[in-house]
């Protein structure tokens, strides 16, 4: 993966074949969310206020992914939360560059992991469990196939 | 919007996402080949992080999700629904685990989940409790044991009076007979660690939005319409699933009981 594009992320996917058609309708309604005539400017508002573009886009997108669970009445399959925001998020990110905006892989990469973060804390994961898992794997601990 | 009803849209946000955290893991597989692939090519040391999570699979969640004691009320559908957890990495943990959490009847404040590393081989777990019911509605502890193997997992919880206790024993991720099984036993509740982080994460996007009384007619309720099929054919699965598991069981009572 050279180029961060929404079709070469879709395509990087792995999403199970029943899903994707909830896949397809999260993304259609976050992209409604973000940049509907009726919400846009609230969005470029919280872009172009002050603090790290990549924070802020990371974060950002945990917001709307956490208002569409709500507005579905928190049906909405949890797996496809962050699949679906790591699309809003590269949406976002191409919006972002053609207005203008500096944003390098290096950000949308920074931001996709702030997001990420930002889901599983409000899922109750901690960020740093994750990183002494990884430590203990590294240290020789060997995983039990799940 | 008043801060006491943003307060309120963030509590709900955060009870129900609790509920579905080895779920919401599960989704790091989906998007491992995006993260893998960008963290490589940037050097991004979380996605890298992330992705080598991703990599370990079910397992990993299930300890993740497990040990950060996360609950909610909606979260026991999974254990009185499904009944059976999901399999365990080594990760961090070293082992099988046997974990015991609990909610705090009375208060549910000074709450704390306990776990303990086992080592054993592989076994299957399966809930003990009937069909359909959830610990919530039993309003009793809830036990899940291993049916072979050795290995006893138990996740005890009772309500809190918020019904708020869950167990994340999910199924759905590696929960073969002769897979690993780990029963997760969470304890904490809504209205500290969890609420409080989300609201701080989610506050100013958030706030945002909310402030847009368009919002309610963007027609966000497709994603609702979406998920419903989904969740229906996910609860189908999943009584399927338990109807097996009691019929193994039964079978498996009264082989024993001939020999």
């Amino acid at each position: 993966m050279q180029e961060i594009t929404v079709d070469s992320v879709r395509s990087e996917m792995q999403i199970p074949k029943e899903m994707q058609d909830a896949y397809s309708r999260i993304v259609k309604a976050g992209l409604k969310l973000m940049f509907d005539p009726s919400t846009r400017a609230q969005t470029m508002e919280f872009m172009e206020g002050e603090g790290d573009f990549a924070q802020k886009m990371g974060e950002g997108i945990a917001a709307v992914m956490a208002m569409l669970f709500k507005e579905s009445n928190q049906t909405m399959p949890p797996q496809l939360i962050i699949p679906a925001g790591i699309e809003l998020l590269v949406h976002a990110a191409e919006v972002a560059g053609k207005a203008g905006e500096d944003v390098s892989n290096e950000v949308i990469a920074e931001a996709m992991g702030t997001f990420v973060e930002s889901m599983m804390r409000q899922f109750g994961v901690d960020p740093a469990q994750m990183q002494g898992m990884v430590s203990g794997l590294n240290s020789g601990a060997k995983p039990q196939e799940a | 919007m008043p801060a006491v009803a943003l307060v309120g849209a963030y509590a709900s946000i955060s009870a129900g996402i609790a509920a579905g955290a080895a779920t919401l893991l599960g989704g790091l597989q989906i998007a491992a080949g995006v993260m893998t692939g960008l963290g490589a090519l940037t050097g991004n040391k979380k996605l890298m992080t992330i992705g080598a999570i991703a990599s370990l699979g079910a397992g990993a969640y299930s300890a993740l999700s497990g040990g950060s004691a996360a609950s909610s009320a909606s979260g026991l559908e999974s254990v009185g629904g499904e009944g059976v957890a999901m399999g365990t990495a080594a990760g961090n943990a070293g082992s099988n685990a046997v974990e015991m959490g609990f909610a705090d009847l009375a208060g549910g404040s000074d709450l704390g989940a306990v776990a303990s590393g086992v080592s054993g081989g592989d076994v299957a777990a399966s809930a003990l409790g009937p069909a359909g019911e959830s610990i919530s509605t039993l309003n009793a502890p809830a036990a899940a044991a291993a049916s072979e193997g050795g290995l006893v997992q138990q996740a005890l919880g009772r309500t809190d009076p918020a019904g708020a206790v869950s167990n994340a024993a999910r199924s759905g991720t590696g929960s073969t007979p002769a897979g690993l099984v780990q029963t997760n036993a969470l304890a904490e509740t809504t209205d500290t660690g969890l609420l409080a982080q989300a609201g701080n994460k989610l506050s100013t996007f958030a706030q945002l939005i909310e402030k847009n009384p368009n919002v309610g007619k963007l027609g966000l309720g497709l994603v609702s319409g979406a998920s419903d099929a989904y969740s229906e054919q996910q609860q189908l699965k999943a009584r399927e699933r338990l109807l097996a598991e009691q019929r193994a069981r039964y079978n498996a009572s009264i082989l024993n009981q001939r020999a």
